[in-house]
């Protein structure tokens, strides 16, 4: 396995699992933090090794995060699945919690009856926008940690 | 007429690519997807369902047409308004992308005033939308990067295959 492939599953697996935990998936909802997340470390572990460079690589960042996006996305599926199968109810979390705070509740779920078909579609959108939020955490990533190369003389 | 982004060793050229267009259309779709509710009474808590995974969608934190709140929050519509608004302008700020291309973690910055925004509980509707465009404007340079480099290299190859 090559390291862009490593460093997209990694960041992408350990964030798509705390995307799909119970309480840590309310991250998601500040700007899909968690999304973005997985591509920001999977190009942080691509570039921790890599020496001072004129040009930061933006066309890996991009590729990397794309791959933990899609890695996050199924870890986020599977990670889901297995919640829902030991009983964990995320919508009635989401409803305890905002009771909690006093928030109004959001319009998430109103008139849906999630059918089988809607439940497809709602994985392969759940893999396409980690795919695309964390494309961007990739190009983030890559533009915080790029390590410049000094000029001689 | 070619701009070129200095301050790197290689000089990158013209963020202008043709694929920016292709871009800027998705981006222009995702902001219709985000729209649209509103404009499909029949359907619009089917869209709102898509988006969920990706926002928190609380009616009082969007901004609503025709009393029907679109698919995403206050911040959400402003960070997607704002990159793409940043996709549009970039190309054409090809001064100020040479700076920020050299200084690639200024982009983090810009995300201070919208995490402040977040933490005081005191914001508004449009601090939450300013503070989202602030934030994602400067992004949107960094894909446009990558698109020159992706179809530089591409060039390369062919080049490389040919002599």
């Amino acid at each position: 396995m090559n390291e862009k492939m490593k460093a997209a599953l990694i960041g992408g697996v350990s964030f798509g699992i705390a995307s799909a935990l119970p309480y840590l998936s309310f991250v998601n909802g500040i700007c899909c933090s968690l999304y973005i997340g997985g591509g920001v470390l999977a190009a942080y572990l691509i570039m921790k090794d890599l020496p001072p460079q004129a040009r930061a690589p933006y066309k890996d960042g991009a590729v990397v995060g794309v791959l933990a996006g899609l890695f996050g996305g199924i870890a986020a599926i599977i990670t889901s699945l297995v919640a829902k199968a030991m009983g964990y109810d995320p919508a009635a979390e989401m409803a305890a919690m905002m009771q909690q705070f006093g928030l109004p509740m959001p319009t998430e779920g109103l008139g849906i009856e999630p059918t089988a078909g809607l439940q497809l579609v709602n994985f392969v959108t759940i893999i396409v926008f980690d795919a695309i939020f964390a494309t961007l955490g990739g190009l983030v990533g890559v533009a915080i940690f790029h390590k410049k190369e000094v000029e001689a003389g | 007429m070619s701009h070129t982004l200095y301050g790197m060793a290689e000089p990158l050229t013209d963020l202008r690519t043709p694929w920016r267009w292709l871009l800027l259309a998705a981006c222009l779709c995702w902001l219709a997807f985000v729209f649209a509710p509103p404009f499909v009474s029949g359907h619009a808590d089917l869209l709102r369902w898509v988006l969920h995974p990706i926002c928190h969608q609380l009616p009082e934190r969007s901004f609503h047409l025709f009393g029907e709140p679109v698919g995403a929050c206050h911040r959400c519509t402003g960070l997607y308004a704002g990159f793409t608004l940043g996709v549009l302008l970039w190309p054409w700020m090809p001064g100020l992308a040479k700076k920020l291309t050299a200084n690639p973690r200024w982009v983090a910055l810009f995300f201070v005033p919208l995490l402040v925004d977040w933490v005081v509980t005191v914001n508004t509707p449009a601090s939450r939308f300013a503070t989202g465009v602030v934030a994602s404007f400067p992004v949107a340079v960094l894909p446009l990067v990558a698109l020159v480099q992706w179809v530089g290299s591409s060039q390369q190859c062919k080049q490389e295959g040919v002599t």
